[in-house]
């Protein structure tokens, strides 16, 4: 059935007395959509709360906090999740300024250099981030930042991702927009500031969302920066009592501690996903 | 003059934290470029290709049809949006192990996965190669579907409505108005889902470590191993500087091109 | 005598450290290799140390699992921090010979009557990795061996005695035949066998080798000397390959190492071979009597040792050496090493450690704990080589080929032998 197709019944449904269903029948491409994460989603959920006997039998229950008090006492989770806040957040303030000064010059550099511009700033995605480690280590070492938190982010500060995410935003700014904000004597700080940032909101949104929940989980690059048990961040907490390489899998404790690990982020995506589908950046935008 | 100064702070770090490396990694790996010229690293490059036009189309279509799917300000629409971005929040070690106990040959999916012809998907060189790409999609899609939530929304409402005002169907709506409008999003994604696929290998890890008979040694993992396992890091230095080299020339030819295509004007 | 004045030595200068306000700092990197909360209970006995020697600060490093630990080791060296002492497999000697990286504990043996009576109790088959050319490089801390696990009432149900595990391959592959069970369709439901190919790892391998008389390697060999190519290694290879695709009494592909114990603790397999660190994982989720056993042979009995060992890292200067000795000695006491054991499920690796009350206590409970202590008299070193992880993968890849059926086992053996010298070459053509 055709998009039309499937519009049109849905329509037809939406006379009184079947709306319920007609308003079903429109979620149907979003209940598609759900399905192949809806396993894994459900799986870590409940396993989170089931003993990993039964889940080795293939069952699930009988339900237990076991799995969440066994995970809870493994770490010093109040200490991680500071850690990882200060990290992500403080890195992330930065980020947001970088990335729109970045994405603006981006979108802004004449013809001919901007290309030039755009390559030199992607070249960080060039690279394997694991053949970065030894060197970027060195450098931190160099600068006397290993075993901080600040040694941890200041890789992440240029952000080629985040540059060429905004730089996509700003390029839709109409130019009669810039121009007419130049034209009235701001300074490109206040054009950026007052005229630009408004409209790229869902750019930054998407980015800073990005931002927060790749270094939540980072991994590799914090083992080998962090010493102090006290400069933890939660990868490494969840690495230090959820793997075992010598043993069985303990699928309960796992689940227990992404859900631990996870849960933070989930509840601030359920919060600010708005950001991304309300409509402020449509309007005022043409016509 | 003056945009090429709002450039500097990314520029500054880049070059302590990417191009000095860069740099590094070009002096230590260039002698032992012809280390290269094993049989592993070949079948390596074969892995990864075929992982990459796999993942690539597969999570961008999953993600574009999820956030077509998923905008708007429903309920429950808000609810599949976590789900579908849950795999993206969870350590890939904790979503990648429910794969290792979803996939697993005396599992609960035995009957299924038999009935597939797949009785032990990890344990087989193509079943562990599908797994390392399903996961790897499932992993990617909500990341590019939030790219295109922030992407339609740049949509101005009313070209939209003015094409079904016009008697366009919706499929004809998102041929004429949403597809074109969401190509500076579509470039983006587009290159991001190709790097990445090049990058966020965490779950093979996980899944299948490379194996089972070098199935699943996606380059990245090569490099990984080749440095910290082999502490070889010469070799893994050249394997780098190769992708640099591959991915750069591809920038030069091939992005001003693809970007040929994109309307960034509404 | 000697000792009392040691320990004057030892109060007078940790009177005069704290007197001075001076704490030697030292630092300690570890891996955690079991799921729960191992990397706690390290701390915890750090702590105890600490509170012990209050002249000595303790740096503990979580280094993630074994491979990651040794990355970050090996960063830390290229970096010219080297910790003072770290947790790595006992058969990263050579690679850390290679390296420049670490140095005997033989003059501090020679002075330390507490140490050298330390180094003669470990049991002698977890020192085999720790020593090359008469010096001790490694002290064992977290020791294990491979071993037969098998449900007794699995036993029972097919008629086989439940106390008289097999002794041989051919008994392994007749009891497997009756426990191996089918439903009405003719679908398996319980297999009677699993012996895991982890993907780059070839320690089960190479207890298959020893039991059908040979060894991965030429003792004589410092490192240098692999040994596939070889008959022994043909046949644990095919002898794999069989279980699934002649007997049909194990699962068909590649068996994952960390789903094994799950499903052997379910029911779904009635045997297992797999580390003496899955006890506690074991014993934590099968609801049956399960029994351990050592591994059936084929003409000998034998298993490799795995597991990780204290070293000495270049560059600790006197004062901080002495502190770190103190802290291995700690760490390595019987005390200490029946704690860990009852805590993780690795093997005590002192022998007077199963002497003492608690142990024994333990052991009274799980008569199972006792399997690998006995095994250990069959022991081999577990392969020691320069280049380690890479030779690793070649063999393990290869016995995948085998166990996957694309290749013949003589092809495969031939092949990785080549790749195997290959990889040697660049340390070994001296």
């Amino acid at each position: 059935m055709t998009l039309r197709g499937l519009r049109g019944w849905a329509g037809r449904a939406a006379r009184p007395g079947l709306r319920v269903g007609g308003r079903l029948l429109r979620e149907v491409p979003a209940l598609a959509v759900s399905l192949p994460f809806l396993v894994p989603a459900a799986f870590t959920f409940l396993a989170a709360f089931t003993p990993t006997a039964s889940l080795n039998r293939g069952e699930l229950g009988p339900f237990t906090l076991e799995n969440l008090r066994v995970a809870w006492a493994s770490a010093d989770f109040p200490r991680l999740y500071l850690n990882t806040l200060l990290f992500t957040l403080g890195l992330l303030l930065i980020q947001l300024f970088t990335v729109t000064t970045a994405g603006f010059a981006l979108a802004q550099i004449a013809q001919r250099g901007r290309d030039w511009a755009f390559r030199l700033v992607l070249v960080q995605l060039f690279l394997p981030p694991t053949a970065l480690i030894l060197p970027n280590f060195l450098a931190l070492r160099g600068l006397g930042l290993t075993d901080t938190l600040t040694g941890l982010a200041l890789p992440y500060v240029a952000s080629a991702t985040g540059a060429f995410l905004l730089r996509q935003g700003f390029r839709q700014v109409p130019r009669e927009l810039l121009e007419a904000a130049l034209v009235d004597g701001a300074t490109p700080w206040q054009v950026l500031t007052r005229v630009l940032l408004p409209l790229v909101r869902p750019h930054l949104a998407a980015f800073g969302l990005v931002s927060l929940v790749y270094h939540w989980n980072e991994f590799l690059w914090p083992l080998v920066v962090i010493q102090s048990p006290e400069k933890r961040v939660l990868s490494l907490g969840f690495a230090s009592f959820a793997r075992s390489a010598e043993s069985g899998m303990e699928w309960g404790l796992i689940a227990a501690g992404a859900l631990l690990v996870g849960l933070p982020m989930l509840l601030a995506f359920a919060l600010f996903q708005r950001a991304f589908v309300e409509s402020f950046a449509r309007s005022g935008l043409k016509g | 003059m003056r945009p090429w100064l709002f450039l500097l702070p990314t520029l500054v770090f880049l070059a302590a934290f990417t191009y000095v490396p860069a740099l590094r990694i070009a002096i230590e790996g260039l002698p032992a470029l012809p280390k290269l010229l094993v049989p592993e690293n070949a079948s390596s490059l074969r892995v990864t290709l075929l992982y990459v036009l796999l993942n690539v189309p597969l999570s961008i279509l999953l993600g574009l049809l999820a956030a077509l799917a998923l905008e708007g300000n429903g309920r429950l629409r808000q609810w599949v949006r976590v789900l579908v971005f849950h795999p993206v929040i969870l350590p890939t070690v904790a979503f990648a192990a429910v794969f290792l106990y979803l996939l697993n040959p005396l599992g609960p999916l035995q009957g299924l996965l038999r009935g597939l012809g797949l009785q032990n998907p990890l344990g087989d060189p193509l079943g562990a190669f599908l797994a390392v790409v399903l996961v790897g999609v499932l992993k990617d899609a909500g990341l590019y579907m939030l790219y295109y939530l922030a992407g339609l929304q740049n949509i101005p409402k009313e070209l939209l409505e003015a094409a079904q005002v016009d008697g366009a169907g919706r499929a004809l709506a998102f041929f004429k108005v949403t597809w074109p409008l969401l190509t500076p999003t579509t470039f983006f994604v587009g290159v991001m889902a190709a790097l990445g696929a090049l990058r966020n290998v965490d779950h093979i890890f996980i899944l299948t470590k490379g194996g089972p008979t070098g199935a699943t040694d996606h380059v990245l993992y090569r490099v990984y191993t080749l440095g910290f396992e082999y502490f070889d890091f010469p070799a893994a230095s050249a394997l780098s500087l190769a992708l640099l080299a591959f991915l750069g020339l591809l920038a030069l030819v091939a992005l001003p091109r693809l970007e040929r295509g994109v309307h960034y004007d509404a | 005598m000697a000792r009392d004045w040691r320990k004057q030595t030892v109060g007078l200068l940790v009177a005069l450290g704290l007197a001075f306000g001076q704490k030697t700092t030292i630092t300690f990197y570890y891996p955690v290799g079991v799921a729960g909360p191992l990397a706690r209970f390290i701390e915890a006995y750090v702590a105890d140390f600490e509170k012990a020697n209050p002249d000595v600060e303790v740096k503990t490093v979580f280094g993630g699992n074994y491979e990651e630990n040794q990355a970050k080791v090996v960063a830390a060296i290229k970096a010219g921090t080297p910790p003072d002492t770290a947790i790595l497999l006992s058969q990263q000697l050579f690679t850390l010979l290679s390296m420049d990286a670490i140095e005997p504990f033989d003059p501090y043996i020679a002075r330390d009557p507490e140490l050298k009576q330390a180094v003669s109790d470990f049991f002698p088959a977890f020192m085999m990795n720790s020593t090359l050319d008469g010096k001790v490089y490694s002290l064992p801390f977290q020791r294990s061996t491979p071993i037969l696990y098998y449900n007794k009432e699995a036993f029972r149900e097919a008629g086989l005695d439940p106390n008289r595990p097999p002794a041989t391959w051919d008994e392994l592959v007749e009891y497997a035949k009756r426990l191996t069970k089918r439903d009405a369709q003719g679908r398996v439901v319980r297999y009677g066998v699993a012996i895991p190919t982890e993907n780059r790892s070839t320690w089960l391998l190479e207890g298959l080798v020893i039991q059908a008389g040979g060894l991965l390697y030429d003792p004589q060999g410092r490192g240098c000397k692999v040994l596939v190519n070889t008959e022994p290694v043909r046949q644990a290879m095919q002898f794999k390959r069989d279980l699934a695709a002649v007997h049909k009494v194990s699962p068909e592909g590649v068996i994952a190492w960390g789903t094994t114990p799950g499903d052997f603790a379910a029911g779904k397999v009635a045997m297992i071979y797999h580390s003496t660190g899955s006890l506690g994982f074991i014993r934590d989720n099968a609801r049956f009597e399960f029994g351990t056993a050592f591994q059936p042979k084929k003409v000998r009995y034998g298993v490799p040792t795995g597991g990780a060992n204290f070293y000495l890292f270049k560059g600790s200067d006197p004062k901080k050496r002495e502190a770190t000795l103190r802290f291995i000695k700690f760490m390595t006491s019987p005390e200490l090493q029946a704690r860990w054991s009852i805590d993780s499920g690795y093997v005590a690796a002192r022998r007077a450690s199963w002497s003492l009350p608690i142990m024994k206590e333990y052991v009274k409970k799980w008569p199972q704990a006792l399997t690998a202590r006995e095994q250990l008299a069959y022991a081999k070193a577990e392969l020691p080589a320069y280049n380690l992880q890479q030779v690793k993968d070649i063999i393990a890849e290869a016995e995948q080929a085998v166990v996957l059926g694309q290749k013949d086992v003589r092809e495969v053996a031939r092949e990785a032998q080549a790749r195997v010298d290959q990889a040697l070459a660049p340390f070994c053509s001296r």
